[in-house]
């Protein structure tokens, strides 16, 4: 059962699902968007299918392999393979590209160009979370920001071009680090380029090599999950672009620069990790705080979510950074956890944005008795983003903050500081996120926009924003279904650095 | 505890069911009530840590969304910040204290974990710095929410709620709950002294801060609120001395004792709504009170037992908790003790400052009438078991029926057109400290925008001889949500008067006062239409209640 190739059919299904978009007819975009959906929609439930019937939990290998040569001439495989580290975020993509998609439904302008983006962006990102090939891997990386770039351009707000080049700038520039150390790593020790996973898992270099390669892997990486100070794309990017493409950024993208960041700086490269990883800290916990304050000084609704996101990965750091098996599994559980309360802020600020056509703060007011729907699963996100407890994202912080605590590798003071710091955080962020709701909300204050009468969210979006608050929920309810997925993975991830 | 908060809870919920019998959102109301009950007894009955933080956020929560209630008003919307983000710092103590003693004991459960640092004191094994830093931070938890001292800035701003709530929860027991937190750590705080030490001082200064704050206070339920804190802490005090028994017995009494002042404060409040206005600025201030016994002559009794009891006279329940923190503190420090006892005279004196403020003398609102109509508003405040008065002769006897009489149903924007029978007043609310079902006849004035003089009708005991056209009445039953109020209004309207002339002096008339709020009312077209609707039609009585849009025209 395991001969039929399961992982290429979900990565290539999206793509070429949706080349056959750009045949349509120009009939309309009702056919589009629903094709879209449906594409989508099976993608996932075929990833759903996969990974009940054909993936086992408890086995900390690399399952559902598949080995294709590709290119003879220097040993390059497709070669996919997935265990229980990207199972969560494949998941995760496949679940908020298909409700961005639904979200995407007012979007009217080349709607055929847009949904092909939307799918190839899909294919890109499953490729990145399941490669087993570390120039695949690359491939897919670089194959993913085409789409964003373009998104971002077409159909983004006023200041779409300065963002988009921005975007591309920061993550083009990156990725070259990203080939220098593959290249790197591939070239080393032998004549036949390696670019197995598994190969290079069991490979040792000279330390100063490998520091060198972890910096070049460390610099890509942080421009995509930002860390500061590589994280000024980010704000731009997320306040101009359309909020189906910001679900896509914050939900996924960023992950994926954590993904990478544990996937090959942990695995591949864990000695110059272990002596990385206090800076790591150092870095996550200045990036909670300054994060969360500069949120507090933006006008733009988006940006302030933007630099909430910013903050939250820093927890996702931090986890990386103490090398202990909770703090770890509380950063995958991050992951997922912002995935889903990210791109549901970013929903929400886009829909209100559609009606109110206000991008300021101090501008808004009042909006909760024209919008009460909104006003409520707003409600209910800012309290997940500022770790309620029974929320997903209370689970992840409390963990990796459990995880700092029992880590075996710190000095005493050094736990101690880095935990004060980053419970400051926990300070600053129901100041930004309720002075949202309290800007946007509460008062009585009327609109001198033209048209001053609202309607609430629609059955569409209240589906969107119910069936991503589900997940967060349930989560936080019972967060041992995501630890099921990683738990052993992380335990063997751990033991390089016993 | 538990005991205590399902009965503060219910009867609670039994008030408010009619104090919010008006609101828009009665049903989310409820909501969040009930999810405070659960949060509350989930936090009493919890037996590690991790639940407890769990439901502590969680109270911190519906605390957050019950004070931010009523959401259009800007007060409301910083209290409610404000109350979380403080609480937060508390939270942030209290994280960090709960992860320094897991680190230091590897355990999250109380029981074991009390013995673990007990043995480890006991051999001297643990680094005593870290265990009192720890303790220290967990007690920060307990300061911000039982608003003691440097954290009690939340707590009066937190009276923007509507009343119930302020009985509730930040009166009997959330508040208590930072009590019932050091309660349940103190075998983990009573090993370390110098931690016993800073309670009974941080009491202390909160015993003083509060009396002293609630002397200078003209809203009443601030000053309730300053007296909460005082009474928080002598709890605390007591923790510190260690009288743990001494501590919780307090707490229930002064739940109960505090409960009952605010649900009757929220009852007076009610009634002077109708007279002052809607804005808490007015109805809650105590210096425009006074003279109320004749009115509200059961929430008298009820208010002087909450008052006789927590100053503690002997046969009411606080005289026993408080005099043995007293007597307690006489064991543990006389300066203290001194301190304490002092306090308790000031909480006699500012207790029955709101008590004879309210309640004696004679009612100053008509002081600030200076259009020369000095009767209508004193008059106008129907008495419950008073004998009917009635307001129009004939037909017309508009008194206070039952509820039902004059409230119309809730679709308020129908508008009603019935003939009020004269009314057997069996309007028999129980317990329940809400007698303002009334009729407030308000002559058809406006004070604002373009009032003809000749609509002032003097005088209370009104007929339609003396005002010949036509009255309207704001129907002052309690109309809880101060912005979002449906106005209910009584125009009657002779059979010779035309629609015409029913156009906008009714409309002005049913606006509130300009003053009354920092709210801004807009009346557009359509309320007009609809009184236009209502009043052409000649006959005696009409019931119009235009649903007013709160603010967005």
């Amino acid at each position: 059962m395991n001969s039929f190739p399961w992982l290429t059919t979900v990565v290539v299904l999206p793509i070429v699902g949706g080349s056959l978009i750009l045949l349509f007819p120009h009939k309309g975009n009702k056919v589009i968007k629903w094709y879209t959906i449906c594409i989508c929609l099976m993608d996932l439930l075929l990833t759903a299918y996969v990974f009940c019937y054909h993936f086992e939990l408890d086995d900390p290998l690399i399952q559902l392999t598949e080995n294709y040569k590709w290119i003879n001439f220097f040993d390059f495989y497709w070669r996919f393979g997935i265990d229980g580290l990207s199972l969560g975020p494949i998941l995760l993509t496949g679940f908020i590209t298909t409700l961005a998609t639904l979200a995407a439904q007012p979007v009217t302008r080349e709607s055929q160009l847009f949904y092909f983006l939307m799918l190839a962006m899909y294919s890109g990102q499953i490729g990145t979370f399941s490669s087993r090939d570390i120039l695949l891997f690359f491939i897919m990386w670089e194959f993913e920001l085409i789409p964003v770039y373009l998104l971002l351009s077409m159909w983004g707000g006023k200041k779409r071009l300065y963002s988009a080049t921005k975007f591309i700038l920061y993550t083009a520039g990156s990725s070259v680090f990203l080939l220098l150390g593959i290249m790197g790593m591939s070239l080393y020790s032998s004549t036949e380029p390696t670019l197995n996973f598994e190969l290079l898992t069991n490979q040792s270099y000279p330390l100063a090599l490998e520091i060198i390669f972890y910096m070049g892997f460390l610099i890509a990486f942080a421009v995509k999950s930002p860390i500061i100070p590589l994280h000024t794309w980010l704000p731009d990017t997320h306040g101009e672009a359309h909020y189906s493409t910001c679900m896509l950024l914050a939900g996924i993208l960023l992950k994926m620069g954590a993904y990478g960041l544990v996937r090959i700086n942990m695995e591949l490269l864990s000695r110059a990790h272990s002596l990385f990883c206090p800076w790591l800290m150092l870095l996550g916990s200045i990036q909670i705080i300054y994060a969360a304050s500069t949120s507090l000084g933006q006008r733009n609704l988006k940006k302030r979510i933007a630099y909430s996101s910013v903050s939250h990965m820093g927890f996702l750091i931090l986890g990386i950074g103490s090398i202990s098996d909770t703090g770890l599994n509380g950063a995958i559980l991050q992951i997922i956890s912002h995935g889903f309360i990210g791109a549901a802020l970013f929903f929400l600020a886009g829909t209100s944005y559609d009606r109110l056509r206000l991008l300021y703060l101090d501008e808004m007011g009042g909006m909760a008795i024209p919008m009460p729907k909104i006003f409520t699963v707003f409600t209910l996100l800012s309290m997940a983003s500022l770790a309620l407890p029974g929320m997903s994202g209370f689970i992840a912080e409390l963990i990796v903050l459990l995880g700092i605590i029992t880590s075996q590798k710190y000095l005493l003071i050094t736990k101690i500081l880095i935990t004060f710091v980053t419970a400051i955080g926990m300070i600053l962020t129901p100041i930004y996120s309720l002075s949202i709701l309290r800007q946007m909300f509460y008062g009585y204050k009327l609109f001198n926009t033209p048209n001053s009468y609202f309607f609430d969210s629609g059955p569409r979006e209240l589906f969107i924003s119910i069936s991503i608050l589900i997940p967060i929920i349930s989560i936080g309810i019972y967060p041992d279904f995501i630890f099921s997925f990683s738990a052993d993975k992380v335990e063997a991830i751990l033991s390089n650095f016993l | 505890m538990s005991i205590l908060i399902t009965t503060v809870g219910i009867l609670v919920l039994i008030y408010s069911d009619n104090y919010m019998s008006h609101d828009q959102g009665y049903l989310r109301f409820f909501a969040y009530m009930t999810l405070f009950n659960i949060s509350m007894l989930g936090l009493v009955t919890s037996s590690n840590f991790i639940q407890i933080y769990v439901f502590w956020e969680l109270v911190g929560m519906s605390s957050y969304l019950l004070i931010g209630f009523w959401f259009t008003r800007p007060i409301a919307a910083n209290a409610c910040q404000k109350a979380f983000v403080t609480n937060r710092v508390g939270d942030f103590g209290l994280l960090l204290g709960i992860l320094g003693l897991y680190w230091i004991t590897g355990s999250l459960e109380f029981r074991d974990l009390f013995q673990i640092i007990n043995n480890l004191i006991y051999k001297n094994e643990v680094n005593l710095f870290f265990v009192t830093l720890f303790a220290l931070l967990l007690f920060c938890g307990a300061v911000a929410k039982s608003a003691q001292f440097p954290l009690h800035v939340w707590l009066p701003d937190a009276m923007e709620g509507p009343t119930p709530i302020s009985a509730l929860i930040h009166a009997a027991t959330m508040v208590a709950a930072g009590i019932f937190l050091v309660a349940r750590l103190l075998p983990l705080f009573i090993v370390l002294p110098a931690i016993m030490n800073g309670i009974a001082f941080i009491g202390i200064i909160t015993v003083v801060l509060g009396a002293t704050l609630a002397i200078a206070q003209k809203d009443i339920k601030k000053n309730l609120a300053y007296s909460t804190m005082s009474q928080l802490g002598y709890m605390m005090l007591a923790l510190g001395m260690g009288s743990y028994r001494a501590a919780l017995f307090h707490l229930i009494t002064h739940a109960y004792s505090k409960a009952l002042l605010f649900l009757g404060s929220g009852s007076i409040i009610h009634s002077m709504e109708a007279v002052v206005g809607y804005s808490p600025a007015k109805s809650q201030n105590m210096v425009l009170m006074g003279g109320l016994t004749k009115h509200v002559p059961i929430t008298k009794t009820c208010f002087l037992v909450g008052t006789l009891s927590l100053c503690g006279l002997p046969p009411f329940a606080c005289f026993w908790s408080k005099d043995e923190i007293l007597n307690d503190s006489w064991l543990y420090s006389p300066i203290f003790a001194i301190i304490a006892c002092s306090t308790a005279g000031l909480t006699a004196f500012y207790m029955f400052r709101i008590y004879l403020l309210v309640f004696e003398g004679y009612l100053n609102v008509h002081f600030l009438n200076f259009n020369g109509k000095k009767n209508s508003s004193f008059y106008s405040i129907s008495l419950w078991g008073k004998k009917q008065r009635c307001v129009l002769p004939g037909p017309l006897v508009l008194g206070k029926g039952p509820l039902n009489a004059l409230t119309p149903t809730p679709d308020m924007d129908r508008t009603v057109s019935r003939r009020s029978e004269p009314s057997s007043r069996t309007a028999l609310m129980g317990e329940q400290p809400n007698p303002w079902n009334i009729l407030q006849p308000q002559v058809a004035k406006s004070r604002h925008r373009g009032a003809k003089p000749s609509r002032r009708c003097p005088g209370t005991s009104l007929s339609p001889r003396q005002c010949p056209d036509r009255y309207a009445f704001r129907a002052g039953r309690n109309l809880p949500d101060k912005e979002f109020r449906y106005l209910r209004t009584v125009i009657v309207t002779p059979p010779f008067t035309g629609a015409s002339v029913v156009g906008s002096p009714v409309i002005s008339a049913v606006a509130p006062e300009p003053a009354s709020s920092g709210f801004e009312w807009h009346f557009t077209p359509n309320h007009n239409s609809s009184a236009d609707s209502s009043t052409s039609v000649g006959s005696d009585l009409h019931l119009v209640s235009p649903k007013l849009h709160p603010g967005h025209g």
